[in-house]
C-alpha cells in the first residue's frame, strides 16, 4: 500500500508539473480542485452509507443551478450565490428529514423526486433567459475563467481538508449511528458538514463538472478504492490523490482524444474500476 | 449501582410495544430479559439508553434521569447491539474504531484503552488492522464488547449476544460475559430461553410486559413460559433445574 501510494504520488506531481507547463494553469486548477472534492467525498460517502444521497445531490444541483439563474433575473441579485443558497436548502432539507429518523433513502428519494421536477421548470425559464444549459449538464472546465478556476481550486482544498477532519467520526457513524449518539457527541453537527460539503462540491462545482459526470465522480471514486484501503482518514487521503490524479490524466487524455474533460475524466475512472474489480478478485470468483 | 425503569409504557404509533413497565435492577450482576421475537425486549433496551423515548414512564441510573437522552445514558451504560454492524468495504479497522468511539466520548489517550479493552476480551494484536467486515461472528461479538467495555461504564446492555454465533463462540461469550458481570451491572436479551447463561441473577421474562421477575430457578418454570412461548415451544425447553443453564 506504501509503494502504491508513493507511485501515485509522484504519478500526480508530475500530471500537476505536465498540466501546469502544457496546458493554461486555470485548466490544471479547475480539474485538480475538482479531482480533489470528489474524490475525497466519494468514500467518505459510500463509508457513511449515503449513497442514495450522493445520487439524488447532482439533481439538487442541476435545480438549484437553474433556479438560481432564475432568481438573479428576476430579484437581480447573483445568480452563484442565489443558488448556492436555493442548493443548501434542499441539501439540508434531506439530511434533516434522514436526522430526525426518516430512512435515508426515503428522504434521498423524495429529494431526487422533488428537484428533479424543479429543474425541469428551473431549466426551462432559465433557458429563455440566457443559461447555457450544454454547461450546466455537460460541464466544461475548461471554459472557467481565472477567478472560476481559483474558486473551484479552493473549494477542491477546503472539501478535501474538510473530508479529511471528519472522515473517522463519519465512518464511525455510518457503522453504528445509536452508539455515536450514546456516546454524547455531537452527531448532528458532523452529519451538518457532511450535508455542508456535499451541496458545496454539488451545486458550487456542477459548471465545472457537469449534471451527469457528477453522479460517476461522486459514485466511482470510492467504489474503487474501498476494496484496498484501511483507516477512514487513509481512504480520505487515496480518494484525494486518486481523483486529483484521474482528474488530471481526463485532462491529458481529452487534448489528446479531442473529447471533453469531465467525459475523459470519467471514462479513466470506470477504466480504473475494471481494474480495481478485478484486483479486488470479484471478476475471479474469489 | 441501580438502573430503574419506572412504569414506562412505549407506544409506535398506536402499537403499544411496551406496558408499564417497572423495574429495579442493582449491581453487579447479571439481568437476562427473555420472551419471544416481537415481545419487546430490543426496545427495553433502547429505552434504557435513551434511544426511544417512552410515551410514558422514566428511566433512573443512580437516581440521575436518562429517559429520552442517549447522550446522557451514555455516561453510564456501554452498549452492543443485536447484530453488531460490519457494512461491508466500511475502511475501519478493529483499533481504529474502538479509538473512534472513545474519542466520541473525549476519552484521552484512546489507543491505550483501546489495546486494554481488546486484551480483556481476548482479541489479539493480529486483529487490529482487520477491517471490521473481515472478522468472523465470533471475533467481531468481541470486539463489540471491548468497543462497550473501552470507556469503563458500569453498566453493560447487550442485545442477544449469543445470537449468530456458533456453539463453540457461544460458549466463550456466555463466559466472557458472567466475567464482565461481576463487576458491572450487565442486561442481555435474549429470544431464545435455552440459551440461558449461568450467573444470572434474575430472569425478566417480558411479552410486551413483565410477565415474571426473579431467580432463573422460581422464575423459568414450565407455566410461566407456556404464557409466553406456548405450550408446544416448552415442550422443547431446559429449564435451569434441570441443567440448562449454559456457560
Amino acid at each position: 500500500m506504501r509503494i502504491q501510494a508513493i507511485i501515485a504520488f509522484t504519478v500526480i506531481l508530475s500530471a500537476i508539473i505536465t498540466g501546469t507547463s502544457a496546458y493554461p494553469w486555470e485548466w490544471t486548477a479547475t480539474m485538480l480542485g475538482a479531482g480533489l472534492a470528489y474524490g475525497a467525498l466519494s468514500p467518505l460517502l459510500h463509508s457513511r452509507r449515503l449513497l442514495f444521497i450522493a445520487g439524488a445531490a447532482p439533481h439538487a444541483a442541476l435545480a438549484a443551478a437553474s433556479l438560481g439563474v432564475v432568481a438573479g433575473g428576476l430579484l437581480g441579485v447573483d445568480h452563484n450565490i442565489a443558488s448556492m443558497l436555493i442548493g443548501f436548502l434542499m441539501i439540508y432539507s434531506a439530511g434533516y428529514a434522514a436526522y430526525k429518523g426518516m430512512d435515508p433513502d426515503v428522504a434521498a428519494a423524495l429529494l431526487a423526486g422533488f428537484t428533479a421536477s424543479l429543474s425541469i421548470i428551473g431549466l426551462y425559464i432559465a433557458s429563455r433567459m440566457g443559461l447555457q444549459l450544454s454547461g450546466v449538464i455537460l460541464g466544461d472546465p475548461l471554459l472557467a475563467s481565472s477567478i472560476e478556476a481559483l474558486a473551484v481550486l479552493v473549494i477542491g482544498v477546503i472539501i478535501f481538508l474538510a473530508s479529511l477532519l471528519i472522515a473517522r467520526k463519519a465512518a464511525y457513524i455510518g457503522v453504528d449511528r445509536d452508539d455515536a449518539l450514546i456516546s454524547g457527541s455531537r452527531v448532528w453537527l458532523y452529519d451538518l458538514v457532511l450535508y455542508s460539503i456535499i451541496a458545496v462540491s454539488t451545486v458550487g462545482l456542477i459548471t465545472v463538472v457537469g449534471f451527469i459526470l457528477e453522479h460517476v465522480l461522486l459514485l466511482i471514486p470510492g467504489a474503487l478504492i474501498l476494496p484496498f484501503v484501511r483507516g477512514s482518514r487513509v481512504m480520505v487521503l487515496t480518494g484525494g490523490v486518486i481523483g486529483a490524479g484521474f482528474s488530471l490524466a481526463g485532462l491529458m487524455a481529452s487534448t489528446t482524444l479531442s473529447i471533453p474533460p469531465a467525459a475523459a475524466t470519467g471514462l479513466l475512472m470506470m477504466a480504473g474500476y475494471g481494474v480495481a474489480l478485478y484486483r479486488s478478485g470479484v471478476w475471479r470468483g474469489g | 449501582m441501580k438502573l430503574v425503569l419506572d412504569n414506562v409504557t412505549v407506544d409506535y404509533n398506536g402499537y403499544t410495544a411496551l406496558r408499564n413497565v417497572s423495574l429495579t435492577l442493582t449491581g453487579p450482576g447479571l439481568y437476562q430479559v427473555i420472551g419471544p421475537n416481537g415481545a419487546g425486549k430490543t426496545t427495553m433496551l433502547k429505552v434504557i439508553l435513551g434511544l426511544v423515548k417512552p410515551v410514558k414512564g422514566r428511566v433512573l441510573v443512580d437516581g440521575v434521569e436518562v429517559t429520552g437522552s442517549p447522550g446522557r445514558a451514555g455516561r453510564f451504560i456501554g452498549y452492543v447491539p443485536q447484530n453488531p454492524g460490519a457494512p461491508q468495504l466500511s475502511p475501519m479497522t478493529v483499533i481504529e474504531f474502538i479509538e473512534a468511539s472513545l474519542e466520541m466520548r473525549g476519552v484521552r489517550r484512546p489507543r491505550t484503552h483501546a489495546v486494554k479493552a481488546l486484551n480483556s476480551v481476548g482479541v489479539g494484536r493480529e486483529y487490529y488492522d482487520y477491517r471490521l467486515w473481515e472478522l468472523s461472528g465470533g471475533i467481531l461479538q468481541r470486539v463489540y464488547i471491548a468497543r462497550a467495555l473501552a470507556p469503563n461504564p458500569p453498566i453493560l446492555v447487550m442485545d442477544e449476544p449469543l445470537a449468530n454465533i456458533d456453539p463453540s463462540g457461544r460458549l466463550e461469550i456466555a463466559q466472557l460475559i458472567s466475567r464482565i458481570s461481576k463487576d458491572k451491572l450487565v442486561v442481555t436479551t435474549s429470544h431464545d430461553p435455552n440459551l440461558l447463561l449461568s450467573s444470572t441473577k434474575a430472569i425478566i421474562i417480558v411479552n410486551r410486559e413483565v410477565i415474571a421477575v426473579g431467580p432463573p430457578r422460581e422464575v423459568m418454570r414450565r407455566e410461566v413460559l407456556a404464557r409466553v412461548y406456548g405450550g408446544s415451544v416448552v415442550e422443547g425447553i431446559v429449564l435451569a433445574g434441570e441443567g440448562g443453564a449454559h456457560g
